[in-house]
């Protein structure tokens, strides 16, 4: 697999974001002030062309950081959904036959999900945050778990 | 060739279903035992001798049983049929007694079976899926799993591992390392071990909890009650819920820096400090940060929706 280029990568991204990119509102006080000081005190300089761009590719860097940390925190639980749906739905059509040790494991599952749901709801305010992406971690492992111990291979030459 | 004489010398005679027994052998120091028994009610003690004893009577379905030395190993496994429609539900299973080398570690499974175990120090591992386990005064690596029955355990120390997905577990008076793992079944635990860790679903938390260097609790749904009595240097606390609620009570003299955080209307009740509880601004998450002491210990706690109540003891 070979190294992503971040350029390409920050194209794709802008590409497939939904939500308009804007700055937040703290920042937009900081380049609208910035814009509109006058510009009494400043003196004829070649120096403020580079400080200018300097700012701007500052900006630029800013939000590009900040899209491309938005964008990896919604990759990664996305991602995570899509990998532990896959081994998930794995694990069911391999146990269907298969008698269960216990009679209520399906009940759990769902409260697995009801809880997953919860989550994935609370990412939404807060996608970056770390402990909700263990929680989901945890939730979605929790389920294998649980699949695989009620259907334990070990016992099935009962 | 020692090994090859002894296991020749325990070749067993076969034993018809529902048969007595009544075996005693040497064994050598420190060998593991390992019993495999699909259904009665096993109790295995642990004693001073280097001999292993097996009384009682066999399961009526039962095809004999093996007792031989392996490599690392002594085996004692009463045969059942292998297919499933021969009639498992009729008849009793096994119902036995066997002392074994205190020293020895234990290695026991089964289906349908209850299991006693007592007074044994190099360590036990049990696996069942529907019996119930009692244990007391074990020590050593200690490994317990049932699916749907119940773990009662007094005194054990050392690393001990309790799993189960629909029973309850009720520890007492442990040392050592704890972990539990379960989905459904209520654990109960009053321990002096100093590294606790606890995942389960939904059932209900009860610790009374001595000293405490870490703890880890991770649950769903489950409602916790967590006493502690004091906290070492540096001790490390982390609390995850989604929608269960937690109740903390700490020494009054605690010395900690606090983070909680709920992320979805959860409720935060503070009263080990003034400090209050802030909403964010936009969204229903709330989150309170404070220190008391000299913040020695780190507290974090997360709930998507639950209840978390911070109280003196």
């Amino acid at each position: 697999m070979s190294k992503p280029d971040f350029e390409t990568f920050l194209a794709e991204s802008i590409n497939n974001s939904e939500t308009q990119i804007a700055p937040q509102k703290d920042l937009w006080q900081g380049i609208e002030k910035a814009i509109s000081n006058p510009a009494t005190k400043q003196r004829e300089s070649s120096m403020w062309p580079k400080l200018a761009g300097i700012a701007a590719c500052s900006v630029a860097a800013l939000l590009s950081v900040q899209l491309v940390f938005n964008s990896s925190a919604q990759n990664t639980s996305v991602a995570m959904s899509d990998f532990f749906a896959e081994q998930k739905q794995t694990l069911l059509v391999q146990y269907q036959n298969q008698p269960a040790l216990t009679d209520n494991w399906q009940q759990q599952l769902t409260e697995l999900e009801d809880a997953e749901r919860a989550i994935k709801q609370a990412l939404e305010n807060e996608p970056e945050n770390p402990a909700l992406l263990k929680m989901l971690a945890q939730v979605y492992q929790q389920q294998l778990d649980l699949i695989n111990k009620v259907h334990a291979p070990k016992w099935q030459t009962i | 060739m020692k090994a090859l004489i002894l296991a020749m010398s325990m070749l067993p005679l076969m034993a018809v279903a529902g048969q007595k027994i009544d075996e005693q052998i040497s064994v050598p120091a420190n060998k593991r035992i390992f019993i495999d028994n699909q259904r009665g009610d096993v109790r295995v003690e642990g004693w001073d001798k280097a001999e292993l004893k097996i009384s009682g009577e066999l399961d009526d379905k039962a095809q004999g049983y093996r007792l031989e030395v392996e490599n690392d190993r002594i085996e004692f496994i009463v045969k059942m049929p292998r297919n499933q429609n021969y009639g498992w539900n009729r008849g009793d299973g096994s119902e036995l007694v066997i002392f074994m080398p205190k020293t020895s570690e234990l290695e026991l499974s089964g289906v349908n079976v209850n299991v006693v175990a007592r007074e044994l120090s190099n360590g036990t591992d049990i696996d069942v899926v529907n019996g119930d386990i009692t244990l007391s005064a074990i020590e050593g690596d200690i490994s317990v799993e049932t699916v749907n029955g119940d773990v009662d355990a007094t005194n054990l120390i050392g690393d001990i591992r309790y799993e189960t997905v629909n029973g309850e577990i009720n520890d007492r008076d442990s040392q050592g390392k704890l972990r539990f793992t379960a989905v459904n079944g209520d654990i109960k635990s009053t321990s002096k071990a100093q590294d606790v860790r606890l995942e389960n679903v939904n059932g209900d938390i009860d610790f009374t909890l001595d000293t405490i260097k870490k703890l880890r609790i991770n649950t769903v749904n489950g409602e916790a009650e967590v006493r502690i009595n004091r906290l070492l240097d540096k001790a490390d606390i982390r609390f995850e819920s989604v929608s269960g609620d937690a109740e903390f009570f700490f020494p009054d003299d605690i010395s900690a820096k606090f983070e909680i955080e709920a992320h979805a209307n959860g409720k935060i009740v503070n009263e080990l400090s003034n400090d209050k509880v802030k909403k964010a601004k936009y969204g229903p998450s709330s989150e309170l940060e404070f220190s008391v002491n000299g913040g020695d210990a780190d507290i974090e706690i997360d709930t998507i929706s639950g209840r978390i109540e911070l109280r003196k003891k």
